[in-house]
């Protein structure tokens, strides 16, 4: 059936086929940067982004120190030997190769005066006392038809591109400082929500590390150094804005944080051992969803007898699922008070744990809720299962 | 910034066009890798004397079979693991200006 | 199955080496299954154990649950017998890898889906499609795991003389245990070892068999006479045959159950990626191993050729060149190697299966995982004792072709096509099993005597890939008003990088 004949028609199908496949390929190939930008395309948002870094530093208006900040980023947008931004008075900031005597202002303040875009030749800069010669071309910055400023540019040789973009540049500034007024509007906005999310951590936990933290500061200034590092990540982390899921990972290493800032106060009465597979640290869990059982488990095992708390945190594969426990030896909740919190009958300190339980509940089903084995002075045995699959989550 | 490429408009058109410029390389870098590969049979059966060729007693065939394709693959792999990682880039270069 | 091909007892090897060795792998595997937790008690360990997994390790562990017994033995089983054209299959194996890198590595971990019934329901919110997608990959998951079990039976009749049933049975037992007490709690760590365990047990025996013919003066090659030797019993592959394997290998590859599953510990997209090129790198170098034993095999273990015993090359060939102590010890690593083989890419498949079985029918419970990995292990092991022990690199392709035709137009067309549609999906894939099953059936069925006339029916994927995709694209046109509202956001998510 295959014979010779048939299989030299078979290659010579196949060659002709791929042949044909590689040129059309090929042809789209060499149109590849239509997607994501030719080189062109590429420098024009190099540009705009330039731009908007030095934006960021024009919200406030035009003060020394914004300007400062931003010509830096707009010298390099107009590719001049210095920049220099002045406001209706006095230099603000300048940026190059050259350091400008306070007499400049004499050649700029024609331009505050006229409000019109004007080139001095170096004759000029020189009876200015501006050492350095080339020539400097200055454009007025305008806001509601004021005059509040100017942005110059020194070259060797002025020509027309560069007083075109200075020209540009200068509009471009007038339109930054008028945004500024909008920008600390939003500001008050965003400080509003971070308070808001802060209620999320215990107030006691804060003021019971920075306490310890102090504590140290004489006796241990690096490690209270870290401490403050660490105090700052996990309130990084317990602060965050966006999205309700994180991984297993994250949600470890934020618990990681907590247990470094309980131990500065607890030090030797605190033993952890963590058990960790590695597959499931990608699992995606709700966001502060381990934490408040480590809590949980930190304040169980510290009531214990003997005042020593041993915690066990193992999180490992079961098949479909990620399995997480966290487990104290410490004194243990009365099921049946356990089961009033968990109902929400009750408030009082277990009222994490009906926290994490019902959001459990909420996200996988009830199935998912949390398992409690305990009894009192029998510790406490803390078990999670969640799916590892969870394609409608991200962290 | 998934964010934003899946809830604003620009940001979808962002996304087909990061899509299509993953399928082009992959595509690109999977029918070189084909050509290549069938065009080992196809040109030992066209040329049969190829096979009678050898290398410290070691025939051709063997030789492209069974040691010279597995360079190829790891080349084309990391060819590919490259690319595809630059496109990633300018598309997030794209967001984050945007 | 069929002892008679050989002498019941092992041919001039030590039965205390075989019992040595898998009692050695086994236990070992079970330990670090146990133990191979990130275990931590001081803080900066705890850094460590919370640090997601790193690509080499990750690559290690789906090297070593992706090398099976088909590659293992039954590469250079095939090399001895059918010489040139059996390179196809670790090119195949290894290319297959490539197309993953190329088409879905990345995508596929930021779907977030843990199975590929579950990526099935996210990406077309369909519960048929679902369904589907889970009969298909349970179906996959025992047609292979059947080859690895003829190939646990072959290792254990041949190096301890035991009868065949008692090597599949162990691995089921091995594997079922360890799933069921739940004590299989890091697997990543036990299919990393045991790369490295198979790669050093063909490597090592293979540097002392080539340092003993060099020392010796003994041919490696006998002048060009290793490759020419007419050995094959299978006459020379069509062009078309030959065709239809390497598609059938490079894309069933995508679709094998317990793939996605090992992905799922990369922490990220990139990652994937950068895992997969190392997943290549490990495979090649492996891929050269079997190859050199087939090499030699046809100069020294000739005879294997006709007895039905070829796939038992790799076990033999040590204790062909060295005799004593030497060839017991050589012999004893080559065992532990193909025992870990079926150990690693069982259980791996064992979970994934479970996983999917007790999803689709137990409700995703604890003792519905239990029981589902019961169900997963047995009952390919009474297929596999019902069965005869074909070439296991032949049988194996044949569940590639069945993959490629079924489940690989739904993950590609699933992961780059807006347009697909559940009744498309739907449609391929029962195309694309129907088609493939019933040729690879009849072929079946046919026998070997038939085999040039049905080369089309015994290497079928080179025409049911195309129609399977060809009915998937048709069907999903046919029903565009199905497109699942949520396509565009799905996409958005497969393809952008996360946030860092």
């Amino acid at each position: 059936m295959f014979s010779a004949a048939v299989d030299t028609a078979l290659v010579c199908a196949v060659v002709v086929i791929t042949i044909a496949v590689v040129a059309a390929l090929g042809f789209r190939l060499s149109r590849s940067s239509r997607d994501l930008g030719s080189d062109a395309d590429r420098a024009t948002y190099a540009t705009l982004h330039t731009a908007a870094l030095a934006s960021e530093h024009l919200r406030e208006g035009l003060t020394a120190s914004g300007a400062a900040k931003a010509s830096r980023h707009l010298r390099g947008l107009l590719r001049c030997d210095t920049l220099v931004m002045t406001d209706d008075a006095a230099v603000l900031a300048s940026d190059g190769n050259r350091s400008l005597p306070p007499t400049v202002m004499l050649l700029i303040q024609r331009v505050l005066d006229s409000g019109r875009t004007q080139i001095f030749r170096s004759a000029q800069l020189d009876e200015a006392g501006v050492p350095g010669g080339g020539e400097l071309v200055v454009a007025p910055v305008r806001v509601d038809q004021r005059i509040i400023g100017t942005v110059g540019a020194f070259a060797p040789d002025v020509n027309a591109g560069l007083v075109r973009a200075t020209n540009e540049l200068a509009g471009w500034v007038s339109t930054q400082v008028e945004l500024a007024e909008l920008a600390s509007s939003r500001r008050l906005l965003a400080e509003a929500e971070v308070r808001a999310l802060r209620a999320q951590i215990s107030p006691h936990f804060i003021y019971n590390s920075l306490n310890a933290i102090a504590s140290f500061i004489n006796t241990d200034p690096a490690r209270a150094r870290e401490l403050v590092v660490e105090f700052a990540d996990f309130t990084r982390y317990s602060f965050r804005r966006h999205g309700d899921f994180t991984t297993v990972a994250e949600e470890l290493k934020s618990i990681d944080r907590y247990l470094l800032l309980e131990r500065a106060r607890f030090g030797e009465r605190l033993k952890v051992k963590l058990e960790i597979g590695p597959e499931v640290l990608s699992t995606v869990i709700p966001f502060l969803s381990l934490q408040p059982l480590v809590e949980n488990a930190v304040r169980h095992g510290l009531d214990s007898t003997d005042g020593t708390g041993h915690i066990t945190i193992t999180a490992h594969d079961a098949g479909a699922f990620a399995e997480v426990t966290i487990e104290d030896d410490g004194v243990g909740i009365d099921p049946d008070h356990l089961r009033l919190v968990l109902a929400g009958h009750t408030e009082g300190v277990h009222v994490g744990l009906r926290n994490v339980d019902s959001r459990l509940r909420q996200v996988y089903g009830d199935d998912h809720g949390l398992i409690i084995d305990t009894a009192p002075g029998a510790g406490t045995l803390i078990t999670m299962r969640v799916p590892k699959s969870q394609p409608d989550h991200q962290a | 910034m998934r964010e934003v490429a899946e809830e604003s408009e620009v940001g979808q058109l962002f996304v087909t066009s990061l899509i299509r410029s993953q399928l082009r390389l992959a595509l690109v870098v999977a029918g070189g890798f084909l050509i290549i590969l069938i065009g080992i049979p196809v040109l030992l059966t066209l040329f049969p004397s190829i096979s009678g060729v050898t290398v410290f007693t070691v025939p051709v065939p063997w030789l492209l079979l069974g040691f010279c394709i597995y360079p190829l693959v790891i080349g084309c792999a990391a060819l590919y693991v490259r690319s595809a990682s630059r496109n990633e880039k300018r598309f997030q270069d794209l967001i984050d200006e945007f | 199955m069929n002892s008679e091909l050989l002498p019941s007892s092992g041919i001039g090897m030590n039965p205390v080496v075989g019992y040595a060795a898998l009692v050695l792998v086994a236990l070992s595997t079970v330990l670090i299954g146990i133990y191979g937790l990130r275990i931590s008690r001081t803080t900066g360990d705890f850094y460590v154990a919370s640090r997601t997994v790193r690509p080499w390790w990750n690559a290690s562990a789906i090297g070593g649950e992706y090398l099976s017994a088909a590659s293992f033995l039954g590469v250079a089983g095939l090399i001895l017998i059918s010489g040139v054209d059996a390179l196809w299959f670790p090119i195949g194996y290894t290319a297959g890898y490539l197309m993953l890198l190329l088409f879905v590595a990345a995508p596929l971990r930021r779907s977030g889906a843990y199975t590929i019934p579950d990526f099935a329901q996210a990406r077309l919110d369909s519960l048929l499609v679902r369904r589907v997608t889970s009969l298909l990959v349970i179906v996959v998951g025992w047609l292979y795991i059947v080859p690895q079990l003829h190939g646990a039976a072959l290792t254990v009749r041949i190096t301890t003389g035991l009868p065949s049933w008692v090597g599949p049975v162990a691995v089921v037992v091995v594997v079922a245990l360890s799933v069921v007490t739940g004590g299989m709690r890091s697997i990543t760590f036990v299919q990393a070892f045991q790369y490295w365990l198979k790669l050093t047990a063909l490597a090592v025996p293979l540097v002392f068999i080539l340092l003993r013919l060099g020392s010796t003066g003994m041919p490696l090659t006998a002048q060009g006479a290793a490759f020419t030797a007419d050995l094959d019993i299978t006459g020379q592959a069509s062009l078309y045959s030959t065709i239809s394997l390497v598609i059938a290998l490079l894309f069933g590859t995508l679709g094998l159950p317990h793939i996605l599953v090992r992905f799922y510990t990369n922490p990220d997209g990139a990652s994937a990626r950068r895992t997969t090129l190392i997943v290549l790198g490990l495979l090649s170098v492996f891929y050269l191993l079997p190859t050199a034993y087939g090499i030699l095999g046809r100069i020294y273990t000739p005879e294997l050729a006709t007895g039905g015993g070829a796939d038992s090359t790799v076990l033999l060939l040590p204790g062909r060149i060295f005799d004593g102590v030497a060839g017991d010890l050589l012999s004893a690593l080559v065992t532990a190697g193909a025992f870990a083989a079926f150990l690693s890419t069982t259980s791996g498949l064992v979970v994934s299966l479970a996983g999917v079985v007790s999803q689709e029918f137990f409700s995703g419970s604890v003792r519905g995982f239990r029981r589902a990995a019961v169900i997963s292990a047995a009952i390919p092991l009474v297929f596999a004792l019902l069965t005869d022990t074909q070439a296991l690199a032949g049988s194996v392709g044949s569940v590639f072709a069945f993959t490629a035709s079924t489940i690989c137009p739904l993950l590609l067309l699933g992961i780059w096509w807006t347009g697909l549609t559940d009744v498309g999906a739907v449609a391929g894939m029962l195309t694309g099993a129907v088609l493939c099953g019933g040729a690879i059936l009849s072929a079946a069925l046919l026998g070997s005597e038939a085999a040039a006339e049905f080369a089309w029916l015994q290497q079928p994927a080179l025409w049911t890939v195309p129609a399977a995709f060809l009915v998937t694209v048709l069907a999903s046109k046919a029903t565009r008003n199905r497109r699942p509202p949520g396509t565009s956001r799905v996409l958005a998510r497969l393809h952008s990088p996360e946030t860092p």
